[in-house]
């Protein structure tokens, strides 16, 4: 009698139940696409109804993830999943960080090699130390004009003179630089590339740094990916992490190049504890950014900007980046990052080119994608052809930022010291749209310093710089 | 459409249910089940539908020709057209391209012919059919004269598209009037949901540690263990837990299929493994092939003949490549030795031994299934025993085991059948009350976590979808 009691509500339950949902899909489900932060993408909408979805069989395909989109509850039933597989997993998400595979982009091998050896054997043509050269005098076009605001004259900063380097040759150095880390078990590697790659690195920042006026300097930083700041600051003890590329960079390079080893300036910070580098995704933080900033700046005779003074700080706290992208395992999901907005006081205007007299205006920050694996929170994320911020201060100079999208985060940071600051990924320029090489266009806007801040994976082993940012540059 | 999917569980079953239940007529019972398989079927690719619709329809006409025909020849010529054109169909869509790949290297030419797609469930109707005109030639059963019973039997969506292979004489009788009760449809309920949960839960979760782990660069011992153990697991628990939901919705509608699994990991031997594992196909064979070829009453040559032919036959409907063959040839030397050498030794040996070797057998096997590149599932091999300057162990091996170790666990444990176990238990009737209230709680809590999975998950493919 139970039994046969129990039986009927059983079934009679799952066959209401169920068909609630049934009814609840075809009736009240929400057939728009929508953007889902926790996902961090666009839920799907219903899908097109048409002969040729339904026969080939598209229809059902689609209609399948518009269900498993629009489930009701859906957040919170995922929260649950990924509780229960945390709890059930004797892995922690730590463990997967320490061996996670390297988020590379893809590397033309070919193109790479082909420029490293040319721009080798340009040095070994010309003095290890190039002179710098002051820009040369050009009359502003009408282009020029319609694009840069006029210049306030105002008295300007003293800039710390350029002292000449001593002498260095290649071959002072060992075959294999990179990067390491001591966690009181001695030396471990955590990157390495060839000597000649950083001598080739250095070929093109000098080449950069020969179009700067007197004064004028380039800072150079490779942004090491998050994941190895983890092996870092996960170990028991922490004695340092440095790089050794950086000293062959520094002797071989113009008197007015300085390299900065990142890894270096934030395990200082790693050690007190501090959030430099996120979880989810391969980036510094802000804070990270502005350590790497503080270092550069000082040495570009910059007066510092203040982290928690000049900036209007919002706060994200569900950011799950590129590790999550990559990998979107429930640690991630259920452990986000919080990820720290700066919009400067003063007031500021981003630009994107969209000719060579022409622009829009762009958001500084992108409130709507707080949550995007792109990391497009700054300024947009990495984009093209060529961009810059125009801000309302005192300075008179203005700089480049040569980047991937390490050098976005840097960027807020020095408005407080450029009235212009231009920034340019080398994956997404355009001369055409831009009007000119990257050397006509430092020329062009009156570029003092230059800042070329690149992840690892777009700095020695990779043709980011020596192929790409070299040929943008348009010199021989 | 698949089981495991929200098209299929809260819109397709209960609404196919209700219509059902709706009304007592059974024809109209009939013809809802007829046209919610047909858009069970067609809602993939609906193209497909028609190579079905041919497949019956040519075995409907073959087995009234039989009924009609008045001399032997007449029946035989009609049996054997029904048999050749549904397998030439099989053999066009699924075989095709191996051996045109054949044909073609052979010749020393370059192969431009177009493979065709492969029909979902091709393999599993075509025998189903088969089952029908065979048994009518050989008066097992009256022929069947109406079409939409004949279609409904082929395309009843439980078991169209993954088995199990349902022999016509099995089902016949419940074409017509089945009896239906509420205690059914609770088994069909419970078994349904037992089924989504072991291919959800289960399956799914050691099919995500085998593709990771075959994605590495290299391959570790360790790691090629816990490759072919996961998926061991995988597609033990993703074909049975098909099966099983494909017998709880056959129950849901007053169908009783035959079992198509009975924990087969536990078997002392590879005679006793393929008694558990794919109970349907194994009958098939034995009842349409190995026994029209002389079975064991023939002479040893033939004998082994026979089993050999069987084994390789099992292989290649698994699919049209060469590591099948090899995995049918496997077996088909392994039951050969168990047969005429092994026997008296095996007797001999404690239990634990003979379930452990047969395990170890079928994880080899395993090997050759997976890798449908031979020299990749050779050196696989390779690497398990040791053959190779593989590492012991990698950091993602330790990763995902340790990630997944209690899936992987209970995946071991219900490889067992504690149920009989515990039946054997002093406090058995207890347990059995206890059971009744107990089992509709955990079967709606596992039904519960499976569809949560199902929305979390992203990977769900059913490994028998492509046979």
């Amino acid at each position: 009698m139970v039994k046969n009691f129990l039986i009927k509500l059983f079934i009679t339950l799952w066959v209401v139940l169920l068909l609630c949902l049934g009814i609840y899909y075809v009736g009240f489900a929400p057939r728009e696409s929508a953007y889902t932060e926790s996902e961090n993408r666009n839920l799907s909408a219903f899908p097109e109804i048409s002969v040729e979805s339904v026969f080939s069989g598209r229809f059902g395909q689609e209609f399948e993830t518009y269900l498993l989109d629009r489930f009701p509850l859906r957040n919170a039933t995922i929260n649950m999943v990924n509780r229960l597989e945390s709890f059930l997993s004797f892995a922690s998400f730590d463990e997967y960080l320490l061996i996670a595979e390297e988020v590379v982009d893809p590397l033309d091998t070919s193109d790479f090699e082909e420029s490293m050896e040319l721009l080798l054997a340009e040095m070994s043509t010309e003095p290890m130390i190039p002179p710098t050269q002051p820009i040369p005098e050009t009359e502003p076009t009408a282009e020029t004009v319609a694009v840069t605001e006029p210049v306030v004259e105002t008295e300007p900063m003293e800039t710390p003179p350029i002292e000449p380097k001593p002498p260095a040759a290649l071959d002072d150095f060992p075959n294999v630089v990179g990067v390491y880390m001591d966690i009181g078990q001695g030396e471990v590697t955590l990157q390495q590339y060839g000597r000649n790659s950083a001598a080739a690195v250095t070929a093109v920042l000098n080449k950069f740094a020969s179009l700067l006026p007197e004064n004028g300097k380039l800072m150079f930083t490779v942004g090491p990916a998050s994941r190895l700041l983890y092996r870092f600051a996960n170990a028991e003890e922490k004695v340092g992490m440095y790089s050794t590329w950086d000293e062959v960079v520094n002797a071989i390079s113009a008197d007015n190049v300085y390299a900065f080893d990142a890894p270096d300036i934030l395990s200082s910070h790693i050690k007190n504890g501090e959030y430099v580098s996120f979880r989810t995704d391969n980036h510094w933080t802000p804070w990270g950014a502005y350590q790497i900033y503080k270092a550069m700046a000082t040495q570009a005779g910059k007066e510092l900007a203040d982290y928690n003074e000049d900036f209007d700080i919002t706060v994200e706290e569900n950011f799950r980046g590129t590790y999550y992208r990559d990998n979107p395992s429930a640690y991630m999901n259920a452990e986000p990052d919080i990820l720290e907005r700066l919009m400067p006081k003063i007031p500021v205007e981003y630009r994107k080119l969209t000719g060579p007299d022409s622009y829009e205006v762009m958001d500084f920050i992108k409130l709507d994608a707080v949550a995007n694996d792109r990391y497009t929170v700054y300024l947009g994320g990495p984009g093209g052809p060529w961009r810059y911020v125009e801000c309302d201060n005192d300075e008179t100079e203005n700089c480049l930022v040569v980047t991937d999208s390490f050098g976005l985060t840097v960027i807020p940071f020095l408005t407080q010291n450029y009235k212009q600051i231009h920034y340019y990924d080398a994956r997404y320029f355009s001369k055409n749209v831009a009007g000119g090489s990257v050397a006509e266009l430092i020329s062009k806007h009156e570029i003092h310093d230059i800042y070329v801040i690149v992840a690892d994976f777009h700095s020695f082993n990779s043709g980011f710089i020596v192929s790409d940012i070299n040929y943008h540059l348009g010199l021989k | 459409m698949v089981f495991s999917s929200m098209t299929f569980v809260p819109l397709f079953l209960p609404l196919v249910l209700l219509l059902y239940y709706s009304t007592k007529h059974p024809n109209i019972r009939n013809g809802v089940l007829l046209a919610f398989s047909l858009l069970f079927y067609a809602w993939g690719e609906p193209k497909w539908i028609l190579v079905m619709l041919l497949t019956v329809t040519v075995n409907y006409l073959c087995g009234l020709l039989i009924d009609h025909s008045q001399s032997k020849i007449q029946r035989t010529a009609s049996m054997v057209l029904g048999v050749s054109l549904s397998l030439g169909f099989l053999v066009y869509f699924k075989y095709f391209g191996f051996f045109s790949d054949i044909a073609t290297s052979l010749l020393g030419i370059e192969n431009t012919f177009r493979k065709p797609v492969l029909p979902i469930g091709i393999s599993f109707y075509t025998f189903q059919v088969l089952t029908y005109t065979v048994d009518v030639y050989r008066g097992k059963v009256p022929v069947q004269k109406s079409y939409g019973k004949l279609l409904m039997y082929v395309s009843f969506f439980p078991q169209l598209i993954a088995g199990p292979i349902v022999n016509y004489t099995d089902i016949a009788p419940s074409l017509g009037v089945r009896q239906e009760s509420w205690e059914e449809v609770y088994q069909g309920f419970t078994r349904f949901f037992i089924g989504l949960a072991k291919k959800v839960l289960l399956a799914n979760t050691c099919g995500v540690v085998t593709d990771k782990l075959t994605g590495l660069d290299t391959l570790s011992v360790a790691g090629s263990w816990l490759i072919i153990i996961a998926y061991a697991f995988q597609i033990y628990f993703d074909f049975s837990g098909y099966s099983d939901m494909a017998i709880g919705m056959g129950h849901m509608f007053g169908f009783h299929f035959f079992e198509n699994f009975n924990y087969p990991y536990i078997s002392k031997s590879i005679t006793e493994f393929w008694r558990r594992w794919h109970i349907s196909l194994g009958t098939f064979f034995r009842d349409y092939v190995y026994i029209p070829l002389g079975g064991n009453r023939v002479s040893t040559g033939k004998h082994i003949r026979n089993i050999l032919i069987v084994w390789i036959l099992t292989g290649f409907w698994h699919g049209a490549s060469w590591n099948f063959i090899v995995w049918g040839t496997y077996y088909g030397i392994l039951l050969l030795a168990e047969k005429f050498l092994l026997q008296s030794l095996k007797k001999k040996l404690p239990d634990v031994i003979n379930t452990a070797t047969t395990l170890l057998l079928v994880l080899i096997g395993w090997v050759f299934f997976y890798y449908e590149d031979l020299s990749t599932g050779l050196h696989h091999l390779g690497v398990m025993f040791g053959f190779s300057n593989a590492p012991l162990s990698d950091p993602w091996t330790v990763y995902y085991f340790k990630h997944n170790i209690v899936f992987l666990a209970v995946a071991a444990l219900a490889c067992y059948p504690w149920k009989q176990l515990l039946q054997k238990l002093p406090c058995q009737k207890a347990l059995a009350t206890t059971a009744v209230w107990l089992k509709p709680l955990v079967v709606t809590a596992l039904f519960l976590l499976s569809m949560a999975m199902v929305i979390t998950q992203s990977y769900n493919p059913f490994l028998y979808f492509r046979f």
